[in-house]
C-alpha cells in the first residue's frame, strides 16, 4: 500500500538486480511496500548474456538508466598468494571486476543513447592498499578503480560522470563472515584501529553512492572516494 | 556565474538539462536540498546484500523526497 501523500508519479524507480533470487525478492518487496516504484532482476555479473537482458528489461519497464550503482561483489578467503588457487583468483576476478566491466558496458551504451547518467562502482579500501591474505580481493578492487578512472576520463565529454567508493569494514554478513572466526579480543582490537572506533554501517556508504550520483556532485569525475571512517587518513 | 547558468551547470548530472529539470535543481538549491532524483531510474547489482539494499532505499527515499520542493 502507498502511503498517503506519494502520488505514483512522485514515486522513485529503482531496478534491484541480485542472482540470489530470495534476497533479491525480499529486498524489493521491502522497497515496493514503502510506496516506491521498483522491479527485481535476477541477473548473475559474470554473464554478459545476463546483464545485457537486464538492462533492456530495466530500459522496457522505465525507458532509460540514470544512475547505477556496480555494487555486486565477493570475498576472498583470508590466504596468501602462494596458497590462492588460480581458481580462486580467476572466481573473484570474474565477479569483482569483469561483472563491473560487464556492467558498465551495458549502461554506458544506455546512458550514451540518453546523453546523461552516473555510474559508481563499489571498490574497496582493499582497492587502495595492499592487505596480507587478500591479493585476490585486493586485484580485483584494484582492478576497479583503474576501470573506473579510465571510463571517467573516456565518457565525461558525454555527460556521464563515473566514480567509485571505496568502503573499509562495514557491519555486514561478509564482514561477520571474515570476523567470526576470530577471538572477540582480536574483533576488539580491529574496531580499536578504526580512527572513528567502529565499522561502518551499510547506510553510511549508501548516502555516499546517492550523493555522487546527484548534481550535487556534477564535478566530480573519475573518483576513487573512500568511505571508511579516516582509515586511510591514518 | 548567474543563477540561470549555476541552475544549467548543476542539471548537467543525472538526467537531461530538461526546463522542468533546471527550475527543480534551482527550486532544491534554494532550500538546502541537493537530491533531485524524483523521477530518475536507479540501478543497483548485488541489491541482494546490505549495501546494495541500504543504496536501493536510499535511492528510493532521496527520489521520492525530491519532489518535496
Amino acid at each position: 500500500m502507498r502511503p498517503r501523500g506519494r502520488s505514483p508519479k512522485q514515486a522513485h524507480r529503482g531496478v534491484l538486480a541480485d542472482r540470489d533470487e530470495q534476497a533479491l525478492s525480499k529486498g524489493t518487496e521491502r522497497i515496493c511496500s514503502a510506496g516506491h516504484n521498483a522491479i527485481g532482476l535476477t541477473c548473475d555479473v559474470t554473464d554478459k548474456a545476463q546483464v545485457t537482458t537486464m538492462i533492456e528489461q530495466a530500459t522496457a519497464r522505465y525507458g532509460r538508466v540514470d544512475a547505477a550503482f556496480n555494487n555486486a561483489g565477493i570475498n576472498s578467503a583470508g590466504a596468501s598468494l602462494l596458497d590462492t588457487s588460480d581458481d580462486e583468483f580467476d572466481r573473484i576476478i570474474n565477479v569483482n571486476l569483469r561483472g563491473v566491466w560487464n556492467c558498465m558496458k551495458a549502461e554506458l551504451r544506455c546512458m550514451i543513447a540518453q546523453g546523461s547518467g552516473a555510474i559508481v562502482n563499489c571498490s574497496s579500501i582493499g582497492g587502495m592498499v595492499g592487505s596480507k591474505g587478500r591479493s585476490a580481493y585486493s586485484a580485483s578492487k584494484h582492478g576497479v578503480i583503474g576501470l573506473t578512472r579510465s571510463a571517467a576520463l573516456e565518457y565525461a565529454p558525454q555527460g556521464i560522470r563515473i566514480n567509485a567508493v571505496c568502503p573499509r569494514m562495514v557491519n555486514t554478513p561478509m564482514a561477520v563472515a571474515v570476523t567470526k572466526n576470530y577471538d572477540p579480543e582480536i574483533v576488539k582490537a580491529m574496531v580499536a584501529r578504526e580512527p572513528i572506533e567502529r565499522f561502518g554501517e551499510a547506510e553510511e556508504i549508501a548516502a555516499a553512492v546517492v550523493w555522487l550520483c546527484t548534481t550535487a556532485a556534477s564535478f566530480v569525475v573519475g573518483h576513487a572516494m573512500a568511505v571508511d571512517g579516516g582509515f586511510l587518513a591514518q | 556565474m548567474g543563477t540561470d547558468a549555476m541552475a544549467r551547470d548543476a542539471a548537467g548530472g543525472v538526467g537531461g538539462a530538461t526546463e522542468t529539470i533546471v527550475s527543480l535543481v534551482w527550486c532544491s538549491r534554494s532550500i538546502g536540498m541537493t537530491e533531485i532524483l524524483k523521477g530518475k531510474v536507479a540501478l543497483v547489482t548485488g541489491a541482494g546484500a546490505e549495501i546494495g539494499l541500504a543504496t536501493a532505499w536510499a535511492f528510493a527515499e532521496a527520489g521520492a523526497s525530491g519532489g518535496s520542493c
